[in-house]
C-alpha cells in the first residue's frame, strides 16, 4: 500500500469519506488540519509503540579511512535504537562492547591506538571506536528501524508487514470516531468509551505487544 | 525515497579536502549546504572563516556591483552569502552575522541603484572593447540568473527590491514563452537603460545574446529557477502564503522539464539542452529540438545542472507537495548517487569539479532536510494541529494573552530544561589566553547549571579531568598561590563566571561538556537547531496541549482525549517520563 492508498481507506471508512480531503473540510470536524497530517501521526504513533521484530535490521558500516568516528544517520540508523555491533574474524562472529560515553571519554577517547574495535560508545548520533579502525574489518550494526517518513503519495509503506498495513485505516477511523462522538455531545460518553474500547481492541488484535524491547534498549 | 547512505558526509570531506577558499560560488554552495541540513558548527566555522578572510567587499564603489571574472566578486554569490549569513544569524542569534549581512546588503542596494530605479537587480560590468580589452568600469543589464530575491525578501527593509527582482524574473519568463511559444524557461538577458551603457544593444529590451556570451549555457535556467524556488520557499514559510505568480512560473518549468525529459540510465542527466544555433538564429525556432536532451557530451555541467534542478525540486516540493516532482527528484539523485566514488567525490573531472560537485552536496543536504524539523517547524505544526495561522507576529493579539513567540519559547525551554536530553548535549573548548583564568559563560553560551565536566587530553592522549570545587575554595588556593601556572587541577563556577585553578600555562585545549538550552533570542524566524525525530513529534504535541490550554476553548478535549486516551500518549507528562528513563538509562551506562 502506498501513502495515497491508505489515506483513501481512511476516507472511505470514514466520516471523512463524504468531505473532501482539504483541510479547512476536515478542520470542521477533526483537529488535524488535513488527512496526510493524520496518517503521519498514526504511522509514527504506530511506529514508536513498541520494537516491532520486524524492524530489527544489520546494516554494514562501510569503512572510510578518513574518518575517527562515524555519523550512524549516515547509514539510516537511528542511535537510540541500536542493538549491537560486531564483525567477523574469519567465521568468528566478535561484539564489541559497548560502554557510556562518559567512560569513553575517559578512558579511550584521546588515545591514538588502532586496531580491531574492541569497545564502542554512542553520543548522540556520534558512534566512536576504541581502538580506532585501521582497516575495513566489516563492523556491522543491528539494529532497529524508524518507518519512514512518507514524503509523497506514491511512497510505499514498504516497511510495515501487508497483515499491519491495512489496520493503519480502522485504527484510525477508530480513534477518529472516538472525537467525533466526544465532540458531538455531551451525554455521549458511553459512545465514547465504547469507541475508545474498540481502539483498545485494535490494538491489543493487531498491534499486539509481545515484542518486548531488550532491555538496553531505550526509545524516545 | 532515495538512500543517501554516506555520500554526503564523504562528499564534504572530499570537497574540504580539495577546495580552494577562491571558488566562491562553490564555498558558499557548501554553507548554504551545512545550513539546510542544519550543520550549525560548520556552517559557523565557514562562515567565520570567509568573512574574516576577505569575503567582503575590496573594491571601488563605483564597480562593486559588476560580475567580474578576475576578482571572483560577483554581486549574485555576495548575495547568497549575506542570505547564508541572514540564516545562520537566525539559528544562532550571533550579532556579528547579522551586522555582516546587514552591511552587504546597504552596500549592494545603493550600488545597484545609481542613479535609477532597479535596486536589487545585479547588473553586469564585464565587457570586452573592440580590441578583447577588458572593460571592467562598465555596467549594462541584468541577467534573470543573477537575481536573488530570497535575500532582498528576508531583510524586510529591501522587500521593494524583492518585489522588483521578481517582477523583472516574470517579465524574463513571458518574454521566452513569447519568443518561442514554450512557457519553460528565462529570456537570459535584459538591458537596462543605464548611463554606462552607451554601446551595448537597445535599452529596456530582453536579449539571449547578452554580453557574457554564455547565454546558451542552460545554467541559467537553473539557477533563475532555483532562485525563485528560494524565494517561494521562504515566503511560504515565513507567511504560510505562495507567491502566485512565481508558483505559476515554477509550476510550468517543471511541468515542462519533467514531461520532456528522459530519466537516463548513465551518466547523464535529465537536463534540456539549448544548442546556440536556436538560440541566434532567431524567434521561431527557440528549443525547437525539444528532443535534443542534455547528455554527457557536454561535460561535467550536467552535473551541477542535475543537481541545482534537484535543489529547486525540492524547495518547490517542500511547498507545494507535488508527487510528480518529488519522484523526478529523487530520480535525480539516485543517479547521482549512484556514481559516487568511493573516496566521497563524484566523476567530474574539469575546471568545475568542485563548483559541480558542491551543487551536488547541497543537493543532498537539501534532500535531508525533508525529513528533518526545526523548532519553527515544531510550534507551526502545533499551530496547524490547532488550526492557528502560522507563528507570527500576529498571533500574539488573535490567540494569545502574550506574545506567541514567548510562550512557545517558554514551552520549549520548559521541556528541555526538565532533563538532561542527550540531544542537547554538547563540547566547547575554551580559548587559551595567557594569564586568563576567568571566563564568562554567558558569553561562550554556557548555562552555569548545565555542565556536566571540565577536562582534557593530554600529551599521551589520556584524559585529565579538572575537578569542580566550590567557588570560595578556589578562591582560598588562589590566595595560597596565585602566580603558579601549569596545568589547571580544579575549576569552580560563580554566578556567569568559570575560573580554573592553576592558571593554564599554555593551551590545554579544555573542553566543556554540558547540555545547551535554547538561548533567549528565538524570534519569530529563528530555527536554532534541529531535533530528532521522535523528539520533535513529542514537542509539537506538547507546545500544541500548553497552547490549547492557554487559549482556553475546547479544543483541550480533543487533545485530553486524543493524546493521553488514545493515540500516542505524547503529553508532556509522557515527556517528562521518557526523559526519567533516559536519566536510567544513562546512569546505567555511565556508572
Amino acid at each position: 500500500m502506498n501513502k495515497l492508498s491508505v489515506q483513501n481507506e481512511i476516507l472511505s471508512k470514514s466520516r471523512l469519506g463524504e468531505l473532501t480531503t482539504s483541510g479547512d473540510k476536515i478542520l470542521e470536524v477533526y483537529p488535524f488540519n488535513n488527512i496526510e497530517h493524520l496518517l503521519e501521526e498514526s504511522i509514527h504513533t504506530f511506529s514508536r509503540s513498541q520494537v516491532w521484530n520486524w524492524t530489527e535490521t544489520v546494516t554494514d558500516l562501510e569503512y572510510f579511512s578518513a574518518f575517527t568516528s562515524y555519523y550512524l544517520s549516515d547509514f539510516g540508523i537511528d542511535y537510540n535504537r541500536v542493538k549491537e555491533v560486531f564483525f567477523f574474524d574469519g567465521a568468528e562472529k566478535i561484539k564489541a562492547n559497548r560502554i557510556s560515553y562518559k567512560k569513553f571519554r575517559r578512558l579511550y577517547a584521546g588515545l591514538l591506538d588502532t586496531g580491531k574495535p574492541q569497545v564502542y560508545s554512542i553520543n548522540n548520533d556520534v558512534i566512536r571506536f576504541y581502538p580506532k579502525l585501521n582497516k575495513d574489518y566489516g563492523l556491522k550494526i543491528r539494529h532497529y528501524k524508524q518507518i519512514p517518513v512518507l514524503l509523497s503519495q506514491s511512497d510505499e509503506i514498504e516497511m510495515i508487514p501487508e497483515r499491519y498495513q491495512h489496520p493503519i485505516p480502522e485504527y484510525v477511523n477508530a480513534v477518529m470516531t472516538a472525537i467525533l462522538d466526544k465532540e458531538n455531545a455531551e451525554g455521549q460518553h458511553e459512545q465514547s468509551k465504547r469507541s475508545l474500547s474498540k481502539v483498545k481492541k485494535i490494538n491489543q488484535q493487531y498491534f499486539n505487544k509481545k515484542n518486548i524491547a531488550p532491555s538496553r534498549i531505550r526509545f524516545y | 525515497m532515495i538512500n543517501t547512505k554516506f555520500s554526503k558526509r564523504k562528499l564534504k570531506y572530499y570537497i574540504d579536502n580539495n577546495i580552494s577558499y577562491s571558488n566562491d560560488q562553490a564555498v558558499v554552495n557548501i554553507l548554504l549546504g551545512d545550513i539546510f541540513i542544519g550543520d550549525i558548527e560548520s556552517a559557523k566555522s565557514l562562515a567565520d572563516y570567509l568573512i574574516s578572510n576577505s569575503f567582503s567587499f575590496t573594491r571601488s564603489s563605483k564597480i562593486p556591483v559588476g560580475v567580474s571574472y578576475n576578482s571572483g566578486e560577483t554581486p549574485y554569490i555576495k548575495l547568497q552569502f549575506a542570505y547564508a549569513l541572514k540564516k545562520l544569524y537566525e539559528m544562532t542569534g550571533i550579532a556579528s552575522y547579522q551586522s555582516e549581512y546587514t552591511a552587504i546588503l546597504s552596500r549592494l542596494n545603493t550600488n545597484m541603484d545609481i542613479g535609477d530605479t532597479n535596486a536589487g537587480l545585479s547588473s553586469f560590468v564585464l565587457l570586452y572593447d573592440s580590441s578583447s580589452i577588458l572593460v571592467p568600469d562598465f555596467r549594462s543589464g541584468f541577467y534573470a540568473s543573477d537575481s536573488f530575491p530570497a535575500i532582498w525578501y528576508l531583510a524586510s527593509s529591501y522587500s521593494t527590491n524583492a518585489s522588483q527582482c521578481i517582477t523583472y524574473l516574470k517579465n524574463s519568463f513571458d518574454d521566452f514563452a513569447g519568443k518561442s511559444g514554450i512557457k519553460l524557461g528565462f529570456t537570459p538577458f535584459y538591458n537596462l537603460d543605464l548611463e554606462e551603457n552607451g554601446t551595448y544593444g537597445s535599452p529596456n529590451e530582453w536579449y539571449f545574446d547578452g554580453p557574457s556570451g554564455d547565454e546558451t549555457d542552460f545554467f541559467h535556467q537553473y539557477k533563475t529557477v532555483f532562485n525563485l524556488a528560494l524565494y517561494y520557499w521562504e515566503k511560504y514559510r515565513l507567511k504560510g502564503k505562495r507567491d502566485l505568480n512565481v508558483k505559476l512560473i515554477l509550476d510550468k518549468f517543471f511541468e515542462y522539464i519533467i514531461a520532456n525529459a528522459n530519466i537516463p540510465t548513465e551518466v547523464s542527466f535529465p537536463v534540456l539542452y539549448a544548442g546556440s544555433e536556436d538560440i541566434y538564429a532567431g524567434n521561431e525556432d527557440i528549443y525547437a529540438g525539444q528532443e535534443n536532451l542534455y547528455d554527457i557530451t557536454y561535460g561535467d555541467y550536467n552535473y551541477k545542472y542535475a543537481a541545482l534542478l534537484a535543489v529547486a525540486g525540492i524547495l518547490k516540493f517542500k511547498v507545494d507537495k507535488e508527487d510528480n516532482v518529488f519522484s523526478y527528484i529523487v530520480s535525480i539523485l539516485s543517479t547521482l548517487i549512484s556514481n559516487q566514488f568511493t573516496d566521497g567525490s563524484f566523476n567530474y573531472t574539469s575546471g568545475t569539479e568542485l563548483e559541480a560537485q558542491s551543487y551536488t552536496y547541497m543537493a543532498f543536504a537539501m534532500y535531508e532536510s525533508l525529513t528533518k524539523k526545526s523548532y519553527y517547524d515544531i510550534v507551526n505544526e502545533a499551530f496547524n494541529l490547532l488550526n492557528i495561522d502560522r507563528i507570527n507576529e500576529t498571533n500574539r493579539t488573535t490567540h494569545f494573552q502574550k506574545n506567541a513567540l514567548d510562550f512557545c519559547k517558554e514551552q520549549i525551554n520548559d521541556i528541555l530544561t526538565k532533563r538532561y536530553f542527550e540531544f542537547t548535549h554538547t563540547e566547547t573548548q575554551l580559548t587559551y589566553s595567557s594569564g586568563v583564568y576567568e571566563y564568562s559563560l554567558d558569553a561562550l553560551g554556557i548555562d552555569p547549571h548545565r555542565i556536566e565536566c571540565l577536562g582534557y587530553y593530554n600529551s599521551n592522549g589520556c584524559w585529565e579531568e579538572i575537578t569542580e570545587i566550590s567557588y570560595s575554595k578556589l578562591l582560598e588556593y588562589r590566595n595560597k598561590d596565585s602566580s603558579n601556572t601549569r596545568a589547571p587541577i580544579y575549576f569552580a563556577v560563580n554566578q556567569n563566571k568559570l575560573y580554573l585553578y592553576y592558571t593554564p600555562d599554555r593551551d590545554y585545549s579544555i573542553k566543556i561538556w554540558h547540555y545547551k538550552l535554547e538561548d533567549s533570542s528565538l524570534n519569530y524566524a529563528k530555527i536554532p537547531s534541529l531535533l530528532p525525530e521522535s523528539w520533535a513529534h513529542v514537542l509539537k504535541w506538547h507546545v500544541a496541549k500548553e497552547v490549547a490550554l492557554n487559549r482556553g476553548n475546547n479544543l483541550r478535549e480533543y487533545f485530553e482525549i486524543w493524546a493521553k486516551k488514545t493515540l500516542s500518549n505524547l503529553t508532556y507528562n509522557d515527556a517528562v517520563d521518557m526523559s526519567e528513563e533516559y536519566q536510567r538509562a544513562s546512569s546505567v551506562r555511565w556508572n
